[in-house]
């Protein structure tokens, strides 16, 4: 499988298993059974972008395409450096 | 919040996933005014909801685009960079800056774009036998090969976007697909699925924040998360029944709706 293929594949089982546990944890909400799923559900759903970059730079390293594997890298850090900036306002 | 208005709020998510995922945008500007004027969630909490209900949105969307090989992964990798660094400078200048000048600036080059997208068809026309890149077009039942003009423009008007969306708050998508299509010579459909997973890594840095801070309404979250990914699916699959110019004119509609969305917020009346 190619980079694409890899990052298609991460994406659509992070989302699937994420919006599964959402689910779940509603039902069990609407039981008066709590809010502990849900958190783990939605923590899941918005983890699942950057673990898609994170199997895409896997993939990029394996296919030795040194230049994006770079270039996604960067985009990590930069994102890391505007958390920073996000979190210290 | 009652069980049958957080259900409702599935139907609102609804909407702007399919709006989202059609489109390449995030949905925020749909979103945020329906949390907090029809739900009375304060701005922080609407900002908090409206960024889990984006990547939901994002991903929902990419799934689809990305199984049917639309997305262009390395130019959306190279893009966000940019996107990110203006959203820093942004951040950064917005105790400098009026929001409602930019905001009007921003409406006038929004009805500039969609005029452009409708008028000026030579800047649409992108696709070549030999281009470097290409997706297979479910309608059209073809693939489309294109080659990507402009990069460094591209590069530095994404910068611009960034540094917009944190001024204004509008996702970058709106302004990410104007500019992959007319600048950089990206068929729409390419455009708005690779400014699909875009989104979802720019509303990653936010929403996890708000997160962890424990900012988001759990339950408000995951009934807008399940109907924005629903919405997502539903809009993504969309794209298989419009044509590229189609989806030219629909999203120039986009466009004006959301300047005159923005001009009505700057002049304080929303």
């Amino acid at each position: 499988m190619n980079m694409e293929e890899n990052t298609a594949m991460a994406l659509k089982y992070s989302v699937m298993i994420s919006i599964t546990i959402v689910v779940i944890g509603i039902v069990a909400f609407l039981l008066n059974y709590g809010t502990n799923i849900l958190w783990v559900g939605l923590l899941l759903l918005i983890l699942s972008p950057i673990f898609a970059v994170a199997v895409t730079i896997v993939s990029l390293a394996i296919e030795k395409d040194r230049k994006w594997v770079f270039v996604a890298i960067v985009l990590i850090c930069i994102s890391a450096v505007g958390m920073l900036v996000s979190i210290l306002k | 919040m009652d069980p049958l208005l957080l259900l409702t709020l599935m139907l609102v998510g609804i909407l702007a996933g399919v709006l989202g995922a059609l489109f390449g945008i995030g949905g925020g500007i749909i979103l945020i005014p329906i949390l907090t004027i029809a739900y009375g969630l304060s701005a922080t909490e609407a900002a908090a909801v409206s960024l889990v209900g984006i990547v939901a949105t994002s991903v929902g969307g990419t799934v689809f685009y990305m199984e049917h090989k639309v997305v262009n992964v390395r130019l959306g990798l190279l893009l966000e960079i940019s996107t990110v660094i203006g959203a820093i400078v942004g951040a950064a200048v917005a105790a400098y800056i009026q929001e409602w000048i930019i905001m009007v600036i921003f409406s006038i080059v929004l009805f500039a774009s969609a005029l452009r997208m409708i008028f000026n068809k030579s800047a649409n026309v992108q696709e070549s036998d030999s281009g470097e890149f290409s997706y297979y077009d479910i309608k059209q039942d073809k693939t489309i090969r294109y080659d990507i003009h402009n990069s460094g423009a591209g590069f530095a008007a994404c910068s611009v976007a960034g540094i917009i969306s944190s001024l204004t708050g509008v996702g970058g998508g709106v302004i990410k697909v104007p500019i992959m299509n007319m600048v950089m010579g990206v068929p729409i459909k390419a455009a708005t699925a690779t400014s699909s997973y875009m989104i979802g890594i720019t509303a990653f840095s936010g929403a996890i924040i708000y997160f962890i801070n424990g900012l988001v309404i759990l339950d408000v979250a995951a009934f807008i998360a399940v109907g924005t990914f629903l919405g997502a699916v539903i809009g993504s699959h969309l794209t298989k029944k419009i044509d590229g110019a189609s989806m030219k004119k629909y999203f120039s509609v986009l466009l004006f709706a959301i300047a005159v969305i923005m001009i009505i917020q700057a002049g304080g009346w929303l």
